[in-house]
Order: C-alpha cells, then sequence, then structure tokens
C-alpha cells in the first residue's frame, strides 16, 4: 500500500509509445486518416448490419417468400444488373485512382479515374432512381408488401451512402480538376468507402434480387 | 474528412514546423471554431441547457405522481391552459417521453462525451488537437440540428412524441403516433447518433494516433480510458439504433411493413424487431453513459486520497471486460416479451457476469482509498458519492437481471429506480465531479468550494431518498409510466410515499440552483485559477488555464503514469507529493 515509486508502468523512462516514431510527416498524417476511416467504415459496416438482419428476421417470419399475394423482386435485368456494373466500374475506378500516387504532378495522372469514378457514381444514383419511378409505375409501392418494403428500405438506405461516397469524392475532384495537389491517403480513403459501398451493393443484390 | 486531414497540422511535428495561428475573427473563434476546447465547451453549454430543460419536465411528472389532477403551480396554465393547468395523462406520456429522450441524447451525451471527452481527450493525452477537428466542428453542428429538430417536436401539430424514450412500436408507427412529431423524434435521434458517431472516429483516432511519445495506453488517465471505451461502444452500436431509426421512418413515412405486425391477408414484419435494434444499441449505451463516468471518478479517487489508483491495470481490465459484454447481454431488456426460455437464460447469466468486473472495479475504488490522506473537495465528494449512488444501483440490477423477478419487476417502478441511480444519478454526479474539477482548466477561474459542498449535500440526499423511494414504491408494486398511483385502491398507501419522493424531487431540482449559481458567480467572479490548483500530475495541469490555443507548446515526453501521488522519494527532493507525468523524477 505504499505509494512510494508505484508507477502504473514500472520504471520512469519514456516507454517507446505508439507515436514515438517521427511525426509530423506525410506518413503518420496517412496513417491516422486510416485509422479513422477504418472507424467509420466499421459503423457504417453495423448500420447495414443491423438493416439486412431486420430485412432476415421479416423474410424468416414471413409465410413464404414472396408472401403470399405478392409479386416476386423485379428481375436482375435491367435495373440491378446495370446498377451492378455502374458500381463495379466506380470502385474499379476509385481503386484504380489509389495506386496513382498522386505525388508531383498529379492532374494528368488522377483526373481520368477520378472522373471515371465520378460518372459511375452518378450512373449508379440515375439507375436507381429510374427503378424506383419504374417500380411505382408498375404499381409497385413501398406500402404494397413485405416484399416492395425491403426493395425499397434496402436500396434508398444504400443509395444515401452512395450519395454520401460522391460527396466525399467531390472536393478531391474539384481539387486534381484545378491542378492543385491530393494526398495519397485521402484518395485511398475515399476509395476505401467506395468499395465498402460496392460490397454492400453486392450484398443486398444478392440478398434482395437473387435469393 | 478528407479535407480536415489536408488543413491539419500533425501533432509533435518536428522543430520548425507551422502551426496554423489562432483564429482572431469571433466568428472562427467561438461558433465555427475547429479548436476542441471550444468545441468542448460548445456541448457543455447545450447539453445544461437540455438537462435544466428535461429536469424541469421531471419536476412537472413529480408533481402529477404526489398531486394526481391538481393543477401545477406557478407555471401550470401557462404550459397547460387548455385543461387549466392540469398535467393530463396524454401529457404525463409526452413528459416521460421528452425527459427519457432529452436527458440520455441531448443532456449527458453532450455533457460528459461532447463536452468533457472534447475537452479532455487531447489535453489528457498530449496532443494539441482532435485528429479530425473539422469532423469535430460538424459534429457539433450536427448535434445542435438535432436539438433544434427536437425542440421543434414539442410544437407539433398533435402534441409532442409520446410513445417512450424507446419509441417502441406499435406506438411508434403512424397508426400508435400520428402527427409529425414522431417523425421529428426519429430524426432528431438520428441526426444525434451521426453526431455520436463522427465523435467517436475522432475520440477513438486520436487515442490511437496521437498520444503524446511516452503516452503509452496503460499510463493514460483512466478517464480517457473511460472516453475511448465509449466512443469505441458509440462506434459500434450507435449505428444500428440509426438503422432501426431509418426503418422506423420508412415504416412512418413510406408505409414499409417492417415494424407493423402481419394479418390473415397481409404479410407483415415485427414490432418486437424494433425492440431487437434498439436493444442491441440501448444496452451498449448505458455503458456509453456510464464509462466516462466510471473513468473520472478513478482518476478523482486518486487525485485526491493522494495515492496512485489501486489495480489501475486491474480497473482498464475491467472496463474492457464490461465493453466486451456489454455487446451481448441486451436480451434482459425483452425478457417481458415472450423469448424462449432457453435465450433468456443465457442472457440472465451474460447480464449477472457483468457483475464480476464491475465489482472489481468497486474494490479497486475502495482499494485507493482506503488509507488515502483524503481532500474532501468538491470534485471529490461527487466522486464518492458516485461510487455510492453506483454501488447501491448497480445492486439493484441483479433483481432485473433474474427473470423471475423481472416478470414481476419490469413493468414497476423499481427499474425506473434502478436505472435512474445506475445511468442519471451516477452518471450525473460523476459530470458534476468533472465540472467542479476541470472548471479551472476550462475557465481560468475557481468554482466557490463552499457552494459545491453544499450542493453535494442536497444532491446526494436527494437521490437516495428519491431514487430508493422508487425501488420501494415499485416493489411494491405500482407501475411505471401511470400517470395517477391515486387511481387504484391497491396504490392508494403509497400515496404519501410518493409525496416524499416528489418533495425530495423538488428540492433536488432546487438544489440544482446553487450550482447555476455557482457556475455563472465563478465564470465571472470566481478567483483566477493557478495551472494546477488540485496539485495533479496529469497533461492538462502542465499548462496555463484555460491552455493556449494549441495546447503544448512543445510536445509533452511523458515518462511515467497519471497517478504519480504521494511518493515519499519525491517528496524529499521535490517539496511536494506529486510527480507530473512530464517529469523525470528524482533518481
Amino acid at each position: 500500500m505504499i505509494a512510494a515509486a508505484a508507477t502504473n508502468d514500472g520504471a520512469r523512462t519514456a516507454a517507446p509509445g505508439a507515436s514515438d516514431a517521427p511525426v509530423g510527416d506525410a506518413l503518420e498524417g496517412a496513417a491516422t486518416l486510416s485509422v479513422g476511416m477504418a472507424v467509420a467504415l466499421g459503423a457504417v459496416f453495423m448500420a447495414f448490419a443491423a438493416v439486412l438482419l431486420a430485412y432476415a428476421i421479416v423474410r424468416v417470419q414471413a409465410p413464404g417468400w414472396p408472401p403470399p399475394g405478392e409479386a416476386p423482386p423485379p428481375p436482375l435485368w435491367p435495373w440491378p444488373a446495370l446498377a451492378t456494373a455502374a458500381a463495379l466500374v466506380g470502385s474499379a475506378a476509385m481503386g484504380w485512382a489509389a495506386t496513382r500516387n498522386p505525388g508531383g504532378r498529379p492532374r494528368p495522372r488522377l483526373l481520368p479515374p477520378l472522373v471515371l469514378a465520378t460518372v459511375a457514381g452518378v450512373t449508379f444514383m440515375v439507375v436507381q432512381s429510374l427503378g424506383w419511378r419504374w417500380l411505382l409505375q408498375t404499381g409497385v409501392r413501398p406500402d404494397s408488401g413485405l416484399v416492395a418494403s425491403v426493395i425499397f428500405a434496402l436500396t434508398i438506405f444504400h443509395a444515401a451512402h452512395a450519395g454520401a461516397a460522391l460527396i466525399f469524392l467531390a472536393p478531391l475532384v474539384v481539387r486534381v480538376g484545378r491542378g492543385s495537389g491530393v494526398r495519397r491517403s485521402s484518395v485511398a480513403a475515399v476509395a476505401s468507402f467506395w468499395h465498402l459501398v460496392t460490397v454492400a451493393w453486392l450484398v443486398v443484390l444478392v440478398a434482395v434480387f437473387v435469393a | 474528412m478528407t479535407d480536415a486531414s489536408v488543413k491539419f497540422v500533425p501533432d509533435g511535428a518536428p522543430a520548425g514546423e507551422q502551426l496554423a495561428p489562432a483564429p482572431t475573427s469571433l466568428w472562427r473563434r467561438f461558433i465555427f471554431s475547429t479548436d476542441h476546447k471550444v468545441i468542448g465547451r460548445q456541448f457543455l453549454w447545450l447539453g445544461l441547457v437540455f438537462l435544466a430543460v428535461a429536469g424541469t419536465l421531471s419536476m412537472l411528472m413529480r408533481w402529477q405522481l404526489s398531486h394526481p389532477g391538481m393543477p401545477v403551480p406557478v407555471v401550470g396554465r401557462l404550459l397547460f391552459p387548455a385543461t387549466g393547468g392540469i398535467v393530463s395523462p396524454a401529457t404525463y406520456t409526452a413528459l416521460f417521453t421528452m425527459h427519457g429522450t432529452i436527458m440520455i441524447f441531448f443532456a449527458i451525451t453532450p455533457i460528459l462525451i461532447g463536452g468533457y471527452g472534447n475537452f479532455c481527450i487531447p489535453l489528457l493525452i498530449g496532443a494539441r488537437d482532435m485528429a479530425f477537428p473539422l469532423l469535430n466542428l460538424l459534429s457539433f453542428w450536427t448535434m445542435f440540428a438535432a436539438t433544434a429538430v427536437l425542440t421543434a417536436s414539442f410544437f407539433a401539430p398533435l402534441g409532442p412524441p409520446s410513445s417512450g424514450w424507446t419509441s417502441y412500436p406499435t406506438l411508434s408507427t403512424a397508426v400508435g403516433a400520428p402527427g409529425v412529431a414522431q417523425t421529428l423524434w426519429v430524426v432528431a435521434i438520428y441526426l444525434n447518433g451521426a453526431s455520436s458517431v463522427m465523435g467517436a472516429v475522432n475520440y477513438i483516432t486520436t487515442v490511437i494516433r496521437l498520444r503524446a511519445p511516452g503516452m503509452t495506453f496503460f499510463r493514460m488517465p483512466l478517464t480517457v480510458w473511460g472516453f475511448w471505451l465509449a466512443s469505441i461502444l458509440n462506434a459500434l452500436f450507435v449505428p444500428v439504433l440509426a438503422a432501426a431509426a431509418v426503418l422506423l421512418f420508412f415504416d412512418r413515412v413510406l408505409g414499409t411493413r417492417f415494424f407493423t405486425a402481419g394479418t390473415a391477408i397481409k404479410a407483415g414484419g415485427d414490432p418486437i424487431l424494433y425492440q431487437h435494434l434498439f436493444w442491441i444499441f440501448g444496452h451498449p449505451e448505458v455503458y456509453i453513459l456510464i464509462l466516462p463516468a466510471w473513468g473520472i471518478a478513478s482518476d478523482l479517487l486518486s487525485f485526491f486520497a493522494r495515492k496512485p489508483a489501486f489495480g489501475y491495470r486491474v480497473n482498464v481490465w475491467s472496463l474492457i471486460a464490461i465493453v466486451i459484454l456489454s455487446g451481448v447481454v441486451y436480451g434482459h431488456h425483452m425478457f417481458a416479451t415472450g423469448m424462449s426460455p432457453m435465450l433468456g437464460e443465457s442472457f440472465m447469466l451474460l447480464t449477472m457476469i457483468i457483475s464480476v468486473p464491475a465489482i472489481t472495479m468497486g474494490v479497486s475504488w475502495l482499494g485507493t482509498v482506503w488509507r488515502g490522506a483524503l481532500r474532501l473537495t468538491t470534485p471529490m465528494l461527487f466522486a464518492l458519492g458516485l461510487v455510492f449512488v453506483f454501488g447501491a444501483g448497480g445492486f439493484t440490477g441483479l433483481f432485473l437481471a433474474d427473470i423471475l423477478a423481472d416478470v414481476y419487476l419490469h413493468d414497476t417502478f423499481f427499474v425506473v429506480g434502478h436505472f435512474h441511480l445506475t445511468m442519471s444519478a451516477a452518471v450525473l454526479l460523476g459530470a458534476f465531479a468533472a465540472t467542479y474539477f476541470w472548471f479551472p482548466k476550462m475557465f481560468g477561474r475557481m468554482m466557490n468550494e463552499r457552494l459545491g459542498q453544499a450542493h453535494f449535500v442536497l444532491t446526494l440526499v436527494t437521490i437516495i431518498i428519491t431514487f430508493g423511494g422508487q425501488l420501494v414504491l415499485g416493489y411494491a408494486g405500482m407501475q411505471r409510466r401511470l400517470p395517477d398511483p391515486s387511481a387504484y385502491a391497491f396504490l392508494r398507501p403509497l400515496m404519501p410515499l410518493n409525496r416524499l419522493i416528489s418533495n425530495a424531487a423538488f428540492v433536488m431540482g432546487a438544489a440544482q440552483l446553487l450550482f447555476v449559481v455557482n457556475f455563472f458567480y465563478s465564470l465571472f467572479w470566481g478567483p483566477a485559477a493557478p495551472a494546477n490548483p488540485w496539485e495533479v500530475g496529469t497533461l492538462e495541469w502542465t499548462v496555463a488555464s484555460p491552455p493556449p490555443h494549441h495546447n503544448f507548446a512543445e510536445i509533452p515526453r511523458v515518462f511515467g503514469g497519471p497517478h504519480e501521488l504521494g511518493n515519499p522519494a519525491v517528496k524529499e527532493k521535490l517539496g511536494r507529493d506529486y510527480l507530473a507525468q512530464n517529469e523525470e523524477g528524482p533518481t
């Protein structure tokens, strides 16, 4: 019980902490950004997991799928297939951008993949909007039944995150378009968010439209 | 987020590195500041305002429970003109809904996690700011938007939200709660969650990446451990609540059927599904609220017992064990839903296991105080009060963890007494301890000790009467959410107790005015605070009060733990009984 020298860490020497490495350089900032992005991705993952859990429970408890009297989910062609293509192109473009080191003169190297990703992302949003419009025109509304509930809820929830991915990308495109530099880590962070949104779409695709 | 990282000057940058100068415009300094100290104060103000609002709502409820059907004195006719100042059953339902919602999401969360989390984490680990200052700013203003939406819901046509702070369907569906109020509630909760997740991203990253050289995880103050672990729970489980909120929003606005039960001709979802999603979040949430308070109390007990924290590592591992267990016990909130007995038994067992790390932590608190040279300052009194109140509340949790007892107690005031002792009284005592302790660092002035002690005594005594009395009420069978206990013959003998509880609650409410007076008086006229008024060694006390814009002129080098107190060798060499974390010490 004597307090003498009762440190929490034994001897009073400067133990090499995590931030004991040379700090303040670009590598250090990149690692910080990737930790932050990993936490954010974990949070988004949990949100998707919860929504999919809700879908699973609703579906398991339903008297058959589609439940009696409800239309099955729409066919894969054209809506979900086109959306999937756009998502994959967008993710691939972001992956391409992330491998191109923006050091030095970033514009000529980074602009093509970032523009391609933007186009793919916008295309994805347009395809989703057309998909919802087409559903509404064919008489399928969110309150039509369980299958319709699931289709609308999951695709809207996913599209909101796709929209966030586009918002994260916008400052990068503007900077590169102006010719000012962007950090490699920023491109990598946005790319990782795009990949998560694409993976989430593939899960939604399989869970809602295929299974 | 990407933008923030581009602008941010990393901590501990090598000599010659340029720090952004402190902003000079009022706008950037006080409104849209990215300084964690300013954002912390913004969260604190916001939380204190809503604490007062939610506290007032509880006073109205207590009036109705002790004087059912009588007009509320003074403010009654102003607030409830339609009923001549009487709290109607519908109003009572709205009152407890808004009281719970505001206290949990808009008072405790902003004060402790938003306010002290922001203010303390960078200062205590030796960093110049959060990892993502712009995200931090966004987190506060998202919270602000959430409070605006929630405030609007008070004035919605058809009345304020009234389906409880849990907002279970079918009460909260478009059928059970028509009108825009419940939709606004859902939006407010979603925004609040978004703000919490942004904060969590920042806190987790800051602790992992921006600790000063030598500040190992096991040299961090327990306060930082509390905030860090609470942030991990926030990042993992608040998104589950957000998902439930989104689905409830779709159910209400688009007409989807996730939480609407099916009928013979139309398949439907499951109201109980919402309860699962809610409590998957909801049980970690109670630890999100209490973990920071535990961490703060653990540090303060050591500081004011002038001894190193007893079993620092044991304490940390207990916190970690509780964090892990908190994710797998949520089913004990749903024993009354008719879950499978096998499942219920697992949840019961896991819940009871939480008492092992909890009591381990309690023992290390007692070990810290044992034979210490106690300095009974106001922050220490509140920390000791927390230990007592949480102990009492924690033991009553064992009753509720047990399925058989819970089935009887679940819908009674016993539950109200239990969760108020643990996650409101104990947490608020922690928040007051933090305020009395860090006020000098935050605002550069000392608070009045005498007023603080009076505030403590009145608050502690009335807490015990109010919430202890509620345990008795519940054990005697009085239901929760009941607007008029005198309506039932079997509850009428409890009316004297209800009166006593209400009177204690009114005194508690009045006692908080001492805090308000103390806070504002000290803010303007309190004596100037020295850099280290409490004579403790954590890093925030090594800089001026209040700290300069970038906290540390030079990033400190850390040589020891946070509780270097009462070391005879130090006393002999330096003539004081504490050693700062950035001092090498006598060798």
